[in-house]
């Protein structure tokens, strides 16, 4: 199997666990960022099944470490990707979560934006809203939210990868201009129980540390943001509190596990 | 008789135009669609931020001032005052989203959204400026709330959020 290191220690999961998404800027190849740019848009099943997207993208070492951090050892390595394109000016669109929710306290499904190149404010950046990857809702029934505290725009250099929690709301900001935004997306998944998969400094678990309340949070929320954060931290590192099995086969699921690649 | 109604029009519609004499400063955000891979302008509406000074000249204002000058000079007539069913009835309806930290008024905003349906169909960036500092703010400001958040709707358990709160819906007519 494809020797993937973790790349995350208990800092950073707690804060991914808290923010429900992380970016690794500019890390993809200067070369592949500019050959993605001239992609059609829509599905790219037969482009992200290649090597050189495997070894560009899915399996970077810095994208797949923090998979490994997060999903475990052995987890599916997407099969099929989006790529959304926008050129003409637009409104934006509402604040939404993707699909079906994918409800519980673990982590099992990191949905990954991919920019193939720099995104400006006036692009029409994705925007998303850090910890609300917990919030279980009608999509339909958050589409008149407007501005909210602490929400988050994308705007990034070429080559970025952002990964989420599913569930995370986000949208396409308004779009200024006709230029070319696209985001290429896809998905990994769990497939074995989770046991601290990420850096350790010692084998002591350390107690979950909260990272305070996100700005449009109340008082009463962000309670209850630390207490699902323990729960999800406590499930992450194999902790008996939290008996959660790994979500049966979801809507949109697809992937190959790690230990059936092989790279030419 | 005609200066005494006149008067009675000019005292309500004062009341009104002092209620928004602060409007203005337009940011729109926000709008349509739902999937990125979709996006329907299924929502066609505009999301703005409003504060300070009027926007727009009201049509009420400006049917006054006509009279009031049409009165000066002894030109006023009944048409003149049967007309202003039709300059009520101009009025737009602006519709204020506030999500307060806590069901009291004066609680600070985590966010808003309003809608103008006079507002131009155009892309406007995000903001993070909250329009007022509370809901008793934009009350003072001439909105009037046309719902209440309901704590009793509101999920209440140890570990679950769901929607923003506490949803406060305001209006105001320009």
């Amino acid at each position: 199997m494809i020797n993937v290191e973790p790349t995350l220690n208990d800092h950073e999961v707690m804060q991914f666990i808290h923010n429900g998404y992380i970016t690794l800027e500019s890390i993809v190849d200067v070369d592949f960022n500019r050959e993605c740019e001239s992609v059609q848009g829509g599905r790219l099943n037969d482009f992200v099944l290649t090597d050189e997207f495997r070894r560009n993208v899915l399996l970077h070492p810095e994208v797949a470490g923090v998979v490994r951090s997060l999903l475990g050892d052995n987890f599916l390595v997407p099969t099929n990707a989006h790529h959304h394109l926008f050129e003409a000016a637009h409104r934006g669109q509402t604040w939404h979560s993707d699909g079906l929710t994918e409800y519980g306290y673990g982590i099992t499904h990191l949905q990954c934006y991919y920019y193939p190149k720099e995104v400006e404010i006036e692009d029409g950046p994705t925007m998303i809203l850090p910890g609300s990857h917990h919030r279980l809702v009608d999509r339909e029934a958050i589409a008149h939210y407007g501005d909210i505290l602490g929400q988050l725009s994308l705007t990034v250099p070429a080559g970025t990868v952002a990964m989420t929690r599913y569930g995370i709301w986000h949208k396409a900001g308004p779009k200024l201009n006709d230029d070319r935004r696209g985001m290429i997306k896809f998905s990994y998944f769990r497939t074995a129980m989770p046991k601290r998969d990420w850096m350790r400094d010692s084998d002591e678990i350390p107690p979950y540390q909260h990272a305070g309340r996100h700005p449009y949070v109340t008082e009463v929320e962000s309670y209850r943001d630390r207490r699902r954060g323990e729960l999800t931290w406590n499930w992450l590192c194999g902790l008996a509190e939290v008996e959660e099995e790994i979500p049966p086969i979801q809507m949109f699921n697809s992937g190959i596990p790690l230990s059936e690649i092989q790279l030419q | 008789m005609i200066i005494i109604v006149i008067r009675a029009i000019q005292f309500s519609v004062l009341r009104r135009l002092c209620r928004r004499s602060r409007d203005s400063e337009i940011a729109p955000t926000a709008g349509f669609g739902t999937f990125e891979s979709s996006p329907t302008r299924e929502l066609n509406a505009s999301v703005i931020v409003m504060k300070g000074e009027t926007r727009v000249k009201s049509a009420i204002k400006e049917w006054l001032d006509n009279c009031i000058e049409k009165l000066k000079v002894g030109e006023l007539t009944e048409a003149d005052l049967r007309s202003v069913p039709v300059v009520l009835n101009s009025e737009k309806q602006l519709i204020l989203y506030l999500y307060s930290k806590s069901t009291n008024l004066r609680s600070p905003l985590g966010g808003w959204a309003l809608y103008d349906a006079t507002a131009p169909d155009e892309p406007v960036l995000p903001s993070q400026d909250a329009p007022y500092a509370s809901v008793l703010d934009a009350v003072n400001d001439g909105w009037k709330i046309v719902q209440f958040p309901r704590p009793e709707l509101y999920n209440f358990t140890d570990v679950d959020n769901a929607y923003l709160t506490y949803e406060f819906i305001l209006e105001k007519f320009v």
